[in-house]
């Protein structure tokens, strides 16, 4: 049964499957809660779901209570399809019974979600409308729709809009998700959002690990300091990256002591990565917020690296931190490396030499001792293209100038950090610097991965330099191995 | 017979010798690079172009010879002085290495070369080639030639800054403007375990050598 189609929804994306559907509820001015769930089968709620549904017999001999005088949000089981997800509001205001701890059973015996789906359906939305679902949104409301979805080989990614309040002057909005709504819902920092200039966001939310998910959003409250230390072995880096049953040996850094470490504090800083490796075209104590500085960085004194420089076609890679390890797996598996790659180059040298690339290269191609490299073994690449390696020049969100500006390239993959001094093109820029790090922009959330086979050993590389000099410092922030993040 | 070989060893040697550059090797230049202008040199504006060695280079370098791209004077200044200087990190001219001998009138463009005698510059550090002059640049003014890109020569790198000063204390770094155009010269100090070899090779040559001297005097007594 289909029960609420958000605007932009693309049935094509879903296909042989049931239309997904989408609850919104507007909850104050900073906090909404809203639920989309991918697959409409809440499957790993089912406990919670039996017990709801005993509890729905003993109730049957009790009068539920008016939605008058129930709590606006809570959830909210249904009773006549108890293999729903929960609602995260009493989105129709039907009488319901209290269960306790927030959570209610819906007496929906009699209400025809049918109905009220193809109701929705018909009415015809032009453009800049958004279907309301229950209830008109305000110009005051916050809410979120969900635009589409995207089954990927091993992960899902949500296409949301967050509609913010016209009143609310907050810069940025954070995105969390559940993977179900239970007593005690645990929500996940997924993203920072900055507000962009037309007062909303439009964000994907990618490698979602789960069929299900419940989207929050909410004003962004805190930011802390990003925590770096290079108090650690390249051993236990390259540790951090892989699953506990790969095997890691031969690891190798090469470059400046203070370019390569490990971070914390990324979600409160606004990275979607909350902990990880970092390394770095400098030191790695200038990662730290907030962006005061539109040219931070500094010469660390890096060896160039010939795999870059073949990666960009050049010679100019300097000040470069390399990690390097070979990986065995008893069995067959995919190694995922998500990151964020991050530059001071943004966003006035977006278009020129000054490019800074970043590999990660996986070969099991070697001549005796020396593994070899070429640009076909990069796995770190712009998503849009599969050859396209991620640097300053390939992932921007250009440069506003009246003589030398540079147009966006491949800029859905950009997030601006606002420049104290110069901007991106608009829509990529924001009014202020949202993320707690000193640099001036980045990419969105990336993966790398590939299949290793079984019982083979495979060269990682992981590379980043400055290119064409040593100054404007980019980092990479890689997230640490987690049976979430990873599989 | 002997005297043939002796020949051969000395022109051989004489041969490798004239082979080398006065200078010594020639690490890093960007002296081929389009100038885009030039830079006034004086007792109130001192200029400190850094170079740099990375990491990946464990070398001891002695220093052998600078060579600066100047345009024509100004004015008429004098009292040009070029010195070394090194820094423990990414940072203004600190450590003073040495001074170079060389013209201290370039009043003509051209290429002027500076030697250095006795400075040792280690691999993996951060040096600066400073300039100033003993009168200031409203009564004439050197001119150092700049280009405007970053060089580098396998561990070596000409950087993209370069800092100013009025009084040689007091430095403002600039990034990404003008990179002063040199060519540096320098030769490789072999590690002491490479010497003590060296110094026992030597040392059996000179045996070998009196050795052989006793028994072709006893071969001419005879």
């Amino acid at each position: 049964m289909d029960m609420f189609l958000s605007d932009g929804y693309d049935e094509c994306m879903l296909p042989h499957r049931r239309r997904p559907f989408s609850i919104w509820r507007m909850c104050t001015h900073v906090t909404l809660l809203i639920t989309a769930s991918v697959f409409p089968f809440l499957t790993s709620a089912s406990s919670s779901l039996a017990e709801a549904s005993a509890e729905s017999a003993a109730l049957q001999f009790t009068s539920p209570t008016p939605a008058s005088q129930l709590s606006t949000l809570g959830t909210f089981y249904s009773a006549q399809h108890p293999d729903w997800p929960p609602f995260p509001a009493n989105v129709h205001d039907l009488p319901a019974w209290d269960l306790g701890n927030g959570c209610f059973l819906l007496a929906d015996a009699d209400f025809d979600y049918e109905a009220f789906a193809k109701a929705v359906e018909a009415v015809s939305y032009t453009s800049g409308e958004y279907p309301m679902i229950s209830r008109d949104y305000a110009r005051d409301d916050l809410w979120i729709s969900l635009n589409a979805v995207v089954n990927g080989r091993t992960d899902f990614t949500a296409d949301l809009t967050i509609h913010t309040p016209e009143t609310s002057t907050s810069a940025s909005w954070d995105l969390y998700y559940a993977r179900d709504l239970d007593w005690q819902t645990d929500w996940n920092f997924l993203m920072r959002c900055p507000t962009n200039i037309i007062g909303q966001t439009n964000v994907y939310a990618r490698y979602l690990p789960d069929e299900i998910a419940f989207f929050m959003a909410r004003e962004t409250t805190t930011n802390c300091d990003l925590i770096v230390t290079t108090n650690v072995t390249p051993q236990q880096m390259a540790e951090l990256l892989v699953p506990p049953w790969v095997t890691v040996t031969n690891v190798n850094y090469t470059g400046a002591a203070v370019a390569r470490g490990i971070f914390a504090n990324g979600n409160c800083c606004g990275l979607p990565i909350d902990a990880g490796v970092i390394l770095s075209s400098g030191d790695i104590t200038d990662a730290a917020g907030p962006n005061d500085d539109d040219r931070k960085g500094q010469l660390v004194g890096g060896p160039p690296d010939p795999d870059l420089n073949l990666l960009v076609g050049g010679s100019g890679s300097a000040d470069a931190a390399i990690l390097e390890f070979d990986v065995i797996s008893t069995n067959a598996c995919l190694l995922k490396f998500r990151y964020v790659y991050a530059s001071e180059e943004y966003p006035e040298y977006s278009g020129s030499m000054y490019c800074d690339p970043f590999a990660i290269f996986v070969t099991t191609n070697r001549v005796g001792a020396n593994w070899i490299n070429t640009i076909s073994n990069n796995i770190a690449l712009v998503p849009v293209d599969a050859h396209i390696p991620v640097t300053v020049y390939t992932v921007n969100g250009g440069y506003e100038h009246a003589y030398e500006g540079v147009i966006p390239t491949n800029a859905p993959y950009y997030v601006d950090n606002h420049d104290p001094y110069n901007q991106a093109v608009s829509p990529y820029l924001i009014g202020e610097p949202v993320f707690n790090i000193q640099y001036d922009g980045m990419t969105v959330l990336l993966a790398a991965q590939t299949f290793v086979d079984a019982c083979t050993t495979s060269h990682i590389k992981i590379a980043i330099s400055d290119y064409t000099d040593s100054y404007y410092d980019s980092a990479v922030f890689l997230d640490e191995w987690s049976h979430d993040n990873s599989q | 017979m002997q005297k043939i070989i002796y020949t051969l060893i000395a022109s051989v040697c004489i041969s490798w010798a004239l082979s080398k550059p006065a200078c010594g090797d020639l690490w890093v230049s960007n002296l081929d690079q389009f100038p885009i202008g030039s830079a006034a040199v004086g007792s109130d504006f001192w200029i400190a172009q850094s170079f740099y060695i990375d990491i990946s280079d464990s070398n001891q370098y002695a220093l052998d010879a600078v060579q600066l791209l100047m345009n024509p004077a100004t004015g008429s200044p004098n009292g040009f002085a070029v010195s070394i200087f090194s820094a423990p990190s990414d940072d203004s001219p600190r450590d003073y290495l040495g001074s170079l001998a060389g013209s201290a009138a370039p009043v003509a463009g051209g290429l002027y070369t500076y030697t250095a005698s006795g400075i040792t510059i280690p691999g993996t550090g951060f040096y600066f080639v400073l300039v100033t002059s003993s009168t200031p640049t409203n009564q004439g003014a050197f001119n150092w030639s700049a280009s405007d890109s970053f060089t580098h020569n396998g561990s070596w790198y000409i950087n993209s800054a370069y800092y100013t000063s009025s009084d040689g204390l007091n430095w403002q770094k600039h990034i990404r403007d003008e990179v002063f155009q040199m060519a540096i010269h320098a030769t490789i100090v072999p590690e002491p375990a490479t010497g003590w070899l060296l110094g026992v090779g030597l040392l059996s040559l000179s045996l070998c050598r009196r050795r052989l001297a006793r028994e072709f005097c006893i071969f001419h007594r005879a």
